[in-house]
C-alpha cells in the first residue's frame, strides 16, 4: 500500500535516497539570495518530521492523536532550558529532550489504552493545553509569555576539517534535512518490517489483532513514544531555528495543522505526510499575496479531502498514474 | 467570616453564570452525540460565530441586544444544518466513525481561519446594554448575567421539557438508545438527526451571544471552549441531559474558584487536569465500553 | 491425564444478574475435535471467550497443558499455542489477503532488533519466509489467487477462510473457532470439512463452536452439548444425536425448534 511504483517496475530506495541528498544540496542554491524562503525550506524540514511522526500514531497504529504539539514543545523547551539553565551541550540536549519527549509520550498512550476514538482525541487534546499551561505559567522556568530570546544556532561543527558555522541559514537547512531525512529512512524501515505489520493491524482491529499475540497496550506505548521523540527531536532544533522561543508557538491549534498535513498529504504511508507537509507549507506561503485568507488552505483543504479524497494528494497521484498508464498501453 | 461567606457567593454566582453558559454549548454537544455517535468539532466555533453574529447585528444594524440573541440563536442553527448537510448526512452510512470527526475538525479549522481573515485578530469588546449592576447586600451581579440565567434556564427547560413530553422529542431519545429498532419503528431519522443538530447548533449559538460581553470576542475562543465542553459531556456523561447539566454548572464553579485562589492563569490547567483525572478513574460511559468488547 | 490440553473446572460468567456460563466443566482431548453445541442463548460463544481469554471468568478455572492459565489474556494465551476466530468476521479489511496472514506471524519473527532499524540479512530472509509461509497457508485454504485483493473486498465465505488462514499463521496446538461455518454454502461448508480434517491429521487439537450439524455431525470426535449456560450432555456424536434430553432442548417441550 505504501509502495510507490514508478513505470511498474520498484525503484530500489537507495536511488530515491542519493536523489533526495541532491536536491536537498540543490535547494539552496537553487533559491539563492532568500533568506525568507531558506527559512521556509526549514519550516518544511520541521514539519515533515512532526507529519512522519504523527502519522506514526494516527495513520499507522489508528490512534486519534490531537496533542502533537505538545511534544514538539517539550522537544523545544527542553533543549533550551538544558542549555541555558544546566549547561548542557547542544547535541546531549538534543539527545535527552528527544528522550523526555518519548517519555511524554508514553505518558500519553497510558490514555491511549484504555481510550478509544473520541474519548482519546479529547485527552490527547487536555494534555496538549496543560502541557501548553504549563509552560505559559511556569514563570521561572520559561519567562512565560514573554518568552526566551537570543536563543543562539547550534555550535560550528568541524567536518573533514572544516568549520561548519550554523548561523549560517543554508548550513543549518542542510543539518535539519539531513536529521529528518535520516528519520525518515529509519521509522520507513522500521514500519516496513513487522513492527509495521503489527502497528497496523492494531489500527484495523485491535480484538483480532490480540488473537494473534500482539499485546495492544505494549504497541501502542512503542508508537506514541517513538512518534513522540521524533516530534521532540525537530522541538529541539525549533529554537535554534527562530531564536525567539514563545509557549504559544505550541498551541493546541497547531496541531491541527500537524493532522492536516498528515491527512491531505496521504495517511497511513510514508511519503503522503512528506507530500503534505510541503504543499501545506510552501502554499500558504506562496499565496501571501492574497493576505491572511491563504491561512484557509489548511481547512479547507482538510475538509475536502476528507470527505471526497480519503487517501490524500498520494491517491490522487496513484489514480492519475493508473489513468495515465492504462492509456498508454 | 462574612466576608469570606460574601466571597464564597459572589464566587458561587459568577461561577453559575458561566456554568449556564457552559452548559448550553455542552448540551448540544451531547445531544449530537447521542443521536448520532459523532462530535462536531466546530461546535464552539458556532459559539464564536453565533457572538459576532450578534455583535455585527448590534453595531451595524443597530438592533437591539435582545434581538441579537435571537439572531444569533438562527445563525447557529443555519451553521448547524450547513455541517449536517455537507458532512455528517453524507457521511452517515459508510461506517468509519472517525472520519466525520476529522472532517469538522477540517471545518473548525476553516471557520477560525476565517473568522480570522473577516474580523482580524483584535479582540472585539461587545458590550451589552444590561451593565447595570445590582447589588445583594455585599454581593454583585450585573443584569447580563441575570439575563444569562433567565435566558439559559429557559432554553434548557424547554429543551428538557420537549424531550421528555414531546412526540419527537421522544423519538430523538428512541434514536439515541437504539438506532436500528427506531428505523424500524417508522422514525424518520435524518430529519430528525438534522433537527437535532440546529437546535444543538442554535444554542451554541445564542450562547456565544451571551458570551460576548463576558468574555472578548476573538476568532480562535473555539479551541479551548471545545474542549471544555467536552470535558463536562465526559464528566456528565455522554447524551445525558442531567448529568451534562450539573457538570456544566460544576465546571463553571471550578473555574470561578479557581480564579479566586489560585489566579485566572492556570484555569484551563485545573480544568483539564481534573479532566485527565476522571478519564483515568471513573470514565462513566467508558466501563461499559472498557470491559470486555461484545465479541 | 497428561492427554488432555485443555481443562475447565467450575468456569462460571455473570454478567450482572445474568448467568451467561454457569458451572462448566470440560477435558478436551489432544488432537481431538471438539464441538461445543446448544440453542441459540446456550453460552457457547461464551464459553470459547472464556477459553480463549477474551474474557476471564467470574468463577473457575482454566488449565492447559497442566498449566493454570485463567489469569492470562487473549494475547499472551497465543503465545502457548491457542488461536481463535470470531463469530463476527474481523479481518483488517484495509489490507491485502496477504497482509492479513503475515500479521499473524507476529509471535514468531527472529530479527536481531537492530535489522529493524536498519534491515540487512535476517530481515530480508525474515520477509521472505513470512511471504512463502503465508503463501501455502493461502493454498491451504484456497485463497492463494486472491493473495494482493483487499480483505474487504471478498465476498462473505472467503473472508471466514481468510481469518481462519491468518488465525493458523500463528501455529497453534490449540485451534479454537467459533460458528466458522455460519453464512458458508453446502460447498463451502464441505470445504471447511476437509481443511479441519487435515489440520487434525498435522496433529492441532480442534474447538469448534457450531450450529451447523451436517458440519458437527461429520467432523466431531467429542461433542459437548450447553442449554442455557449450563451443561445438558457430553459424549460421542451417535449419542448425542439420539439423547432425548439434548432433542428436547433444541426442539423444546412442544417439540417447537429452538
Amino acid at each position: 500500500m505504501s509502495k510507490l511504483i514508478l513505470n511498474s517496475k520498484k525503484i530500489p530506495s537507495w536511488v530515491f535516497y542519493a536523489l533526495t541528498v541532491l536536491v536537498i544540496l540543490a535547494l539552496p542554491i537553487l533559491i539563492d539570495g532568500s533568506a525568507y524562503w531558506r527559512s521556509v525550506l526549514i519550516t518544511i524540514a520541521l514539519n515533515i518530521m512532526l507529519a512522519i511522526s504523527l502519522n506514526l500514531i494516527l495513520g499507522y497504529t489508528g490512534q486519534l492523536h490531537l496533542g502533537h504539539s505538545g511534544f514538539y514543545g517539550v522537544g523545544a523547551y527542553a533543549t533550551t532550558l538544558l542549555i541555558k539553565k544546566a549547561g548542557f551541550s547542544f547535541w546531549v540536549a538534543v539527545a535527552t529532550s528527544s528522550l523526555l519527549a518519548g517519555i511524554v509520550g508514553v505518558l500519553l498512550a497510558f490514555f491511549a489504552t484504555r481510550l478509544k476514538g473520541h474519548y482519546l482525541a479529547i485527552a490527547s487534546m487536555a494534555f496538549a493545553i496543560i502541557l501548553h499551561q504549563i509552560l505559559l505559567n511556569w514563570d521561572s522556568m520559561t519567562s512565560g509569555p514573554l518568552g526566551i530570546y537570543g536563543i543562539p544556532p547550534p555550535p560550528p561543527m568541524n567536518i573533514l576539517g572544516n568549520e561548519i558555522k550554523f548561523s549560517n541559514q543554508v548550513n543549518l537547512f542542510y543539518l535539519i534535512s539531513f536529521v529528518a531525512l535520516i528519520t525518515y529512512i529509519i521509522l520507513g524501515n522500521i514500519l516496513r518490517s513487522p513492527i509495521g505489520d503489527t502497528l497496523r493491524a492494531i489500527r484495523e482491529d485491535e480484538v483480532s489483532a490480540a488473537s494473534l499475540g500482539i499485546n495492544t497496550k505494549l504497541w501502542k506505548i512503542f508508537s506514541f513514544g517513538i512518534g513522540a521523540m521524533i516530534a521532540g527531536l525537530a522541538g529541539s532544533f525549533y529554537p535554534s531555528f527562530v531564536g525567539t522561543l514563545v509557549p504559544d508557538a505550541f498551541l493546541v491549534s497547531e496541531s491541527f495543522t500537524y493532522l492536516a498535513m498528515a491527512i491531505v498529504g496521504g495517511l497511513g504511508t510514508m511519503i503522503g505526510p512528506v507530500i503534505g507537509a510541503i504543499v501545506l507549507t510552501l502554499l500558504p506561503e506562496l499565496l501571501r499575496s492574497i493576505g491572511d485568507a491563504r491561512l484557509l488552505v489548511y481547512g479547507i483543504s482538510l475538509t475536502l479531502v476528507v470527505l471526497f479524497m480519503p487517501g490524500g494528494i498520494l491517491q490522487a497521484l496513484q489514480t492519475l498514474k493508473s489513468k495515465f498508464f492504462k492509456t498508454n498501453k | 467570616m462574612s466576608d469570606f461567606l460574601n466571597l464564597f457567593a459572589q464566587q458561587a454566582i459568577n461561577g453559575i453564570v458561566m456554568g449556564c453558559l457552559y452548559v448550553m454549548v455542552a448540551l448540544g454537544l451531547t445531544l449530537i452525540y447521542g443521536v448520532m455517535n459523532q462530535i462536531n468539532f466546530a461546535h464552539a466555533d458556532f459559539v464564536t460565530l453565533g457572538g459576532f453574529a450578534a455583535y455585527f447585528f448590534v453595531q451595524w444594524y443597530g438592533g437591539g441586544y435582545l434581538l441579537s440573541i435571537v439572531v444569533a440563536f438562527i445563525a447557529g442553527g443555519i451553521l448547524g444544518y450547513l455541517v449536517n448537510l455537507t458532512i455528517f448526512a453524507p457521511l452517515r452510512n459508510r461506517g468509519d466513525e472517525l472520519r466525520p470527526l476529522i472532517a469538522t475538525i477540517g471545518v473548525s479549522v476553516l471557520l477560525e481561519n476565517g473568522a480570522l481573515v473577516l474580523f482580524g485578530p483584535v479582540p472585539f469588546q461587545f458590550n451589552s446594554p444590561y451593565d447595570e449592576t445590582i447589588r445583594f447586600g455585599k454581593i454583585f451581579f450585573t443584569t447580563q448575567s441575570l439575563l444569562v440565567v433567565v435566558v439559559a434556564s429557559s432554553a434548557i427547560a424547554a429543551l428538557y421539557f420537549f424531550m421528555k413530553y414531546t412526540f419527537t422529542g421522544k423519538a430523538l431519545r428512541a434514536i439515541s438508545q437504539d438506532r436500528e429498532t427506531a428505523g424500524l419503528m417508522g422514525i424518520n431519522q435524518s430529519f430528525l438527526i438534522m433537527l437535532t443538530i440546529v437546535i444543538a447548533s442554535a444554542m451554541a449559538g445564542m450562547a456565544g451571544a451571551m458570551l460576548g460581553p463576558v468574555l472578548v470576542l476573538t476568532p480562535f475562543a473555539g479551541a479551548s471552549v471545545i474542549v471544555k465542553a467536552f470535558a463536562i459531556v465526559i464528566i456528565g456523561g455522554f447524551g445525558n441531559m442531567a448529568g451534562t447539566i450539573i457538570a456544566g454548572l460544576l465546571v463553571g464553579l471550578i473555574e470561578a474558584f479557581t480564579t479566586q485562589y489560585l489566579g485566572s492563569g492556570v484555569i484551563d490547567l485545573v480544568v483539564f487536569a481534573l479532566l485527565l483525572v476522571m478519564l483515568l478513574v471513573k470514565p462513566t460511559g467508558l466501563i461499559a465500553e472498557k470491559k470486555e468488547e461484545n465479541v | 491425564m497428561s492427554n488432555t490440553i485443555l481443562e475447565v473446572q467450575g468456569l462460571c460468567k455473570y454478567f450482572g444478574g445474568v448467568k451467561a456460563v454457569d458451572g462448566i466443566n470440560l477435558k478436551i482431548p489432544k488432537n481431538a475435535i471438539q464441538t461445543i453445541i446448544g440453542p441459540n442463548g446456550a453460552g457457547k460463544s461464551t464459553t470459547l471467550n472464556l477459553l480463549s481469554g477474551t474474557y476471564f471468568p467470574t468463577h473457575g478455572k482454566v488449565t492447559y497443558n497442566q498449566a493454570d492459565v485463567t489469569a492470562l489474556k487473549l494475547h499472551q494465551r497465543v503465545h502457548l499455542g491457542m488461536a481463535r476466530t470470531f463469530q463476527k468476521i474481523r479481518l483488517f479489511k484495509q489490507l491485502s489477503v496477504l497482509e492479513n496472514v503475515i500479521a499473524g506471524f507476529h509471535i514468531h519473527h527472529q530479527i536481531p532488533a537492530w535489522q529493524y532499524l536498519i534491515p540487512a540479512g535476517a530481515f530480508k530472509k525474515n520477509r521472505s519466509d513470512c511471504q512463502n509461509e503465508a503463501m501455502a497457508l493461502l493454498e491451504f485454504l484456497g485463497l492463494s489467487d486472491k493473495a494482493n485483493d483487499r480483505a474487504g473486498s471478498l465476498p462473505y465465505g472467503t473472508q471466514r477462510l481468510l481469518e481462519i488462514a491468518r488465525s493458523l499463521a500463528t501455529r497453534p496446538k490449540l485451534f479454537m473457532l467459533d460458528e466458522p461455518a455460519a453464512g458458508l454454502n453446502d460447498t463451502e461448508v464441505q470445504f471447511l470439512m476437509g481443511r479441519l480434517k487435515d489440520l487434525q491429521n498435522q496433529g492441532m487439537t480442534i474447538v469448534l463452536v457450531e450450529h451447523n450439524m451436517k458440519l458437527v455431525m461429520n467432523v466431531a470426535d467429542e461433542i459437548f452439548v450447553m442449554d442455557h449456560g449450563e451443561y445438558l450432555f457430553d459424549g460421542k456424536p451417535a449419542e448425542v444425536q439420539s439423547n432425548p434430553k439434548v432433542i428436547a432442548a433444541y426442539l423444546g417441550a412442544d417439540g417447537v425448534q429452538q
